[in-house]
C-alpha cells in the first residue's frame, strides 16, 4: 500500500492522466493525508493560475491545418472539361431551338438564380472572377461588369450555373465545343470542377 | 479544347511526393503533416503572429530536411523540431520586445487623445499577453516547451514523445516548469498572477 504521491504523481491526478484504479487510489489517499492534500492544493491552484495565463496567448485564429495532401482526382480535369463542354453543348442546341428573339437569359433556370461575374477586383488577375448570385427579383436584369472586361473575358450573356452551390469563386477557361468550335467560357471552381458556363459570342443562326 | 484562361493550381498541386523528391523526402512529408499545424499553434501562441510562426515552422521543416541522418530517427528528429521551433519562437519574441514597445506607446498615444473607448481592454490585454511571452522567454527552453504544448492540448502521452522525455516523468517536470513560471512571474510583476 503506497504511502504519499509524489508531486508529479498528484499533479498527473490533477489532469487525470494517471491510470483509472491510482485515479481512485489517489482520491482515497486525499481524503486522509492532509499533507497530501495541501501538495495537492498547492499544484491544482497553480496550475490552474498558469493555465489561465497561457490562455492569454491563444489567438482566435490560431487553428491551422497543413496543407491537404494531394489526392488523386477522383475524375481528371480534363473530364470534367469533357462535361462541361457535353452541357455546353446541349445548352447549344437548346439556344439554337429557341427562337431567335429569346433572350439568352432565358436559358438560366428560375432557381437557383442565374450567377452573373462580379467587378474583379483591382488586384485581382484579370483571369480571375468573383460570382455573386444575383438576386432573384433582379434575375431579369444581372448585375453586370461595369469594367471594360480584360482581353478573352468578353462574354455575351450571364453564365448558366450548373449545379446549385454557391459559388465562391473560380477561373474562366476558354474552351471550344464540338467540330464547329464554337468558343465558350467555364467557370472552373478551385476543385477542378466545372461550375458555370457561357458562350462567347455565339450566334444561333449561323 | 482550346485555350486555356487561367489554371487552377492548388497549393497541392506543389506537395512533395515520393517521385519527384529524394529518398527521405516521403518521410519529411509524413513528418510535415503531422507536425506542422501543432508547431505552427505553438509557435502562434507564442509569437502572437501566426504569420510569423510559419515562417518559423516552414524554416524548421527546411533545416530538418538539410538533416538526412536526423530524418532517418523519428524518435530524435521530433523533439529536435520542437526544441529548434521553441528556440525560434523566443528568439522572436525578444526581437518583437522593441515592436511591441513601439506599439504600445502607439495605444497609449491613442487612449490620451480619446479617440478609441475598447483600446484600454486591448492594451491591457496585449501587456498581459507580453508579460506571458516575456517569462516564457526567461524559462528554460524544455519548460516553455512543456507549458506551450500543454496549453496547446497535449496529453502527457504526447508530450513525453514529443519532447523525447519520460512518460512517468511529464507531471513531474510540468509541475516543476508552473512552479517556475509562477516564481518568475512574481518576481517580474508582483502578485498579479
Amino acid at each position: 500500500m503506497k504511502e504519499c504521491w509524489s508531486e508529479g504523481e498528484l499533479r498527473a491526478y490533477i489532469d487525470r492522466e494517471l491510470p483509472e484504479e491510482d485515479i481512485h487510489r489517489v482520491a482515497a489517499h486525499l481524503e486522509e493525508c492532509s499533507q497530501c492534500g495541501d501538495l495537492w492544493a498547492e499544484l491544482a491552484g497553480r496550475a490552474d493560475r498558469v493555465s489561465a495565463l497561457m490562455q492569454v496567448l491563444a489567438a482566435p485564429e490560431l487553428v491551422v491545418g497543413a496543407p491537404r495532401k494531394r489526392l488523386p482526382p477522383a475524375v481528371p480535369a480534363w473530364r470534367w472539361a469533357g462535361v462541361a463542354a457535353a452541357l455546353a453543348a446541349a445548352a447549344m442546341i437548346g439556344i439554337a431551338l429557341l427562337p431567335k428573339h429569346a433572350p439568352p437569359i432565358a436559358m438560366a433556370p428560375p432557381e437557383p438564380p442565374a450567377v452573373v461575374p462580379s467587378a474583379p477586383a483591382p488586384t485581382q488577375p484579370h483571369n480571375a472572377v468573383t460570382l455573386a448570385a444575383a438576386r432573384p427579383s433582379k434575375a431579369g436584369s444581372p448585375r453586370r461588369n461595369t469594367r471594360p472586361a480584360a482581353p478573352g473575358l468578353q462574354g455575351d450573356g450571364p453564365f448558366l450555373a450548373l449545379d446549385d452551390d454557391p459559388i465562391e469563386s473560380g477561373v474562366v477557361w476558354r474552351v471550344e465545343l464540338g467540330p464547329r468550335e464554337v468558343p465558350a467560357e467555364v467557370i472552373v471552381d478551385s476543385d477542378g470542377r466545372p461550375r458555370a458556363i457561357r458562350l462567347v459570342n455565339f450566334k444561333p443562326n449561323h | 479544347m482550346g485555350d486555356v484562361l487561367g489554371s487552377v493550381q492548388p497549393a497541392e498541386e506543389f506537395a512533395l511526393t515520393p517521385a519527384d523528391v529524394p529518398r527521405g523526402g516521403a518521410r519529411l512529408e509524413a513528418i510535415f503533416r503531422e507536425h506542422y499545424p501543432r508547431i505552427v499553434g505553438l509557435l502562434a501562441r507564442l509569437t502572437g503572429d501566426r504569420g510569423q510562426a510559419e515562417e518559423i515552422a516552414a524554416d524548421v521543416f527546411s533545416k530538418l530536411a538539410g538533416r538526412p541522418l536526423l530524418l532517418q530517427d523519428r524518435d530524435d528528429c521530433t523533439p529536435w523540431m520542437y526544441r529548434v521551433a521553441t528556440n525560434a519562437g523566443l528568439d522572436a519574441i525578444r526581437s518583437n520586445s522593441r515592436r511591441r514597445r513601439r506599439e504600445e506607446e502607439a495605444q497609449a498615444a491613442m487612449l490620451r487623445s480619446g479617440v478609441e473607448s475598447d483600446a484600454l481592454n486591448e492594451m491591457l490585454r496585449q501587456e498581459r499577453r507580453a508579460r506571458v511571452q516575456a517569462v516564457l522567454a526567461a524559462l528554460k527552453p524544455r519548460d516553455a516547451q512543456l507549458l506551450l504544448l500543454r496549453a496547446n492540448g497535449l496529453a502527457y502521452r504526447e508530450l513525453a514523445q514529443t519532447l523525447g522525455i519520460q512518460p512517468g516523468s511529464v507531471g513531474t517536470l510540468l509541475a516543476r516548469a508552473e512552479a517556475e513560471f509562477e516564481r518568475k512571474f512574481r518576481a517580474r510583476y508582483g502578485d498579479d498572477v
